[in-house]
């Protein structure tokens, strides 16, 4: 019966630690629908994908960063400063879209760029860089905002933030998806996807065996800023407006989904489907706490209890399988 | 025609007399008081409202002749304290303080009184020894807006949203105890409550999940305006007929209020606030006497739909004999504004004594 399962498993290209995150995400769905028949609906499911597209967006790029054994602490101040600056000149310009869009992933890939120059050239820790540009990039959302809510509404940016493609896919969720495959074939198709997981495996080995680890290291940090920018993009087309404290605890949110998504915080383990299970595993623990009507007070407690249990779950599956 | 020329002529320099005779005396004031130095301690300053904050308090030091020092401290009470120390190191004059915590920061805001240095606590409630309260009806407001809302649908039964700010803030405390408490005269609406962090992100996924769980949902209370627009966007998104209220009364909002897409707001007016803050720290410095705890009044601007169920109902009589300040959408425009708060807190502007 165990082999039988394993080879199904293999077949599939699933692995145990996948399978325990699908099944956590299946409890969770179970328990929301059977108190809310409401939330087991195409409308309510396809709206928490378009929820957290965004913060999956960001997710996709903390994976690669994670699976070197970095961290990107920028990544949530990041996306404010991007949507902020790329949205002003945007506004100050005549509302041309394009402007918007380029900005987004110019100021992305100079992120990602100088993140990954003070980690790789100046040899800083990946915490310490990214804290710091964390705080310059909080700094620059202010001087660029000067702490007043602005709002888009150019139709290019109505139809990202609210478009539906076929008449019945958020454009968020198209977006996201598109990200995924980029990132897919990035990590299982080409050399700077071996080069992640030999940079979090053992990077002294990696070098060894030809891979040049600073100019690896430096696509991962500006990849990173890629999906920050787009996320930035989506959130900002989304809700309509920029504000300094826009997307505020989407860093936590795209770590946790990495992480919950079986991504090691050591660096060298972790898969693109993985991420994407641990993004809809918190969309959906923010969603159902509403359809549970469970008391304000008590959110955040609750929605961090289900972390824990999910990551330490994992981990006991995993000690057991070892054993 | 030349007598009339001549009225015209009389009438148009005592207008412009007067004019110049209130534009001198607040410049008077200013020259002839010395300058103060105010230390501002804020939660943060990336808080759309708190901008809104600033820019009032900062035309209040341009005409008021002081000198402001703002610092934030990012939500963390144990920096809060070591910037308003640094504060009392520097020698400022007063003490302007968005307190973290009410009860954590009594004791520096009495090291600081106790050097001299006026303080002045806003939004909550500080019991300090000698510090000046800034506070504004938060719990009767929210009653009053609950009130309305549950005037507007006495004959439906359905869902009510409240969006809060976050749990353990204080104004975002008092405004949804102050909406609760208003809603339990209505059996027939009941109320869900989520959190909006002050975001409008969040804001809008939380109005959509409720949107989403309630299909009985009716209308939907943001305790700030900040937070509103994104709830506002996640309603027009769903295409359903579901009415939005707000507070704090900025000119973005009521202009959803004159398009009929809100039905009511609560003018309390980020820059008015700063404004008023900052003339009572200077009155204080120039020795004037006046009462701890200073209120600062605020108007329920209804939209046209809701006015007259409020009028019906007779809700601009609260409990104990409240009065609330009702006013017209232009009235609100006015007080609002830059102009009308710098009028409002001229030298004629009498304290709470």
């Amino acid at each position: 019966m165990g082999k039988t399962v394993k080879n199904a498993l293999q077949k599939f290209h699933i692995s145990y630690n996948r399978l325990i995150s699908i099944l956590i995400l299946i409890i969770l769905m179970a328990v929301a629908s059977i108190v809310n028949p409401a939330f087991l609906t195409a409308d309510n499911l396809l709206g928490i994908l378009a929820q957290n597209s965004a913060k999956g967006i960001l997710a996709l790029g903390a994976t690669f960063v994670l699976m070197t054994g970095g961290i990107d602490l920028a990544c949530g101040n990041g996306l404010t400063m991007i949507a902020v600056v790329a949205s002003v000149v945007h506004i100050t310009t005549g509302e041309n879209f394009l402007v918007l869009l380029l900005m987004c992933l110019l100021l992305g890939v100079v992120l990602g760029g100088i993140n990954g120059f003070l980690i790789t050239r100046m040899k800083l820790l990946p915490f310490v860089a990214t804290l710091a540009m964390m705080s310059i990039a909080k700094g620059v959302t202010l001087f660029a905002s000067e702490g007043k809510i602005m709002f888009l509404n150019h139709p290019a940016t109505i139809f990202i933030g609210s478009g539906r493609v076929l008449g019945f896919l958020p454009m968020p969720v198209v977006i996201f998806a598109l990200m995924c495959v980029i990132a897919a074939t990035l990590l299982y198709r080409t050399k700077m996807g071996i080069a992640v997981y030999a940079l979090g495996g053992n990077k002294e080995a990696a070098e060894y065996s030809g891979i040049n680890v600073k100019k690896e290291e430096t696509k991962v940090y500006v990849f990173d800023g890629i999906c920050i920018s787009v996320a930035a993009l989506v959130t900002v087309c989304r809700v309509g407006q920029i504000s300094p404290n826009l997307g505020e605890g989407a860093m936590m949110d795209a770590i946790a989904a990495a992480v919950i998504g079986g991504t090691s915080t050591m660096g060298g383990k972790g898969t693109i489907g993985g991420t994407i299970i641990g993004v809809l595993i918190i969309g959906v623990i923010i969603n159902a706490l509403t359809f549970l009507n469970v008391p304000v007070i008590a959110q955040d407690a609750v929605k961090g209890l289900i972390i824990i249990f999910a990551v330490i779950f994992d981990a006991l599956i995993n000690r057991a399988k070892k054993e | 025609m030349k007598l009339r020329k001549r009225v015209l002529a009389v009438v148009l320099s005592t207008a412009m007399a007067a004019a110049s005779l209130v534009g001198m005396s607040t410049v008077t004031w200013a020259a002839e008081s010395e300058k103060i130095t105010v230390g501002m301690s804020c939660i943060n300053l990336t808080d759309a409202g708190l901008a809104a904050i600033k820019e009032g308090a900062d035309k209040a030091a341009e005409d008021y002749n002081m000198e402001l020092i703002w610092k934030a401290c990012d939500g963390d009470l144990d920096t809060q304290i070591d910037v308003i120390r640094g504060f009392i190191q520097q020698g400022v004059d007063a003490v302007w303080i968005d307190s973290v915590d009410v009860d954590g920061i009594i004791s520096v805001v009495d090291e600081a009184t106790d050097a001299g240095v006026i303080v002045l606590t806003a939004g909550s409630k500080v019991e300090g020894k000698e510090n000046y309260n800034l506070v504004y009806p938060d719990l009767v407001d929210a009653e009053f807006a609950a009130k309305a809302v549950g005037e507007y649908y006495k004959d439906k039964e359905g869902t009510v949203g409240l969006i809060v700010g976050s749990a353990g803030n204080l104004v975002s405390e008092k405004r949804q105890e102050g909406f609760e408490k208003g809603m339990e005269g209505y059996p027939n609406l009941r109320l869900v409550t989520e959190q909006g962090m002050w975001d409008a992100t969040t804001s809008m996924q939380k109005a959509e999940d409720l949107i989403r769980a309630n299909s009985d949902l009716l209308h939907i209370h943001v305790i700030a305006d900040g937070m509103s627009y994104g709830v506002y966007r996640a309603v027009a998104n769903s295409g359903k007929e579901i009415t939005l209220s707000s507070n704090d009364g900025e000119a973005d909002a009521l202009k959803h209020l004159e398009d009929g897409e809100y039905l009511l707001e609560n003018l309390v007016g980020n820059g008015r606030l700063g404004y008023w803050g900052m003339v009572i720290a200077r009155r204080l410095a120039d020795g004037e006497e006046m009462a701890r705890d200073q209120y600062l009044p605020t108007y329920k601007v209804p939209g046209e739909e809701i006015k007259p169920i409020i009028e019906a109902a007779g809700l601009a009589k609260g409990e104990d004999g409240y009065e609330y300040e009702i006013v017209t959408l232009e009235e609100a425009k006015q007080i609002g504004s830059q102009e009308g708060y710098v009028e409002e807190f001229n030298e004629s502007f009498v304290p709470t004594k």
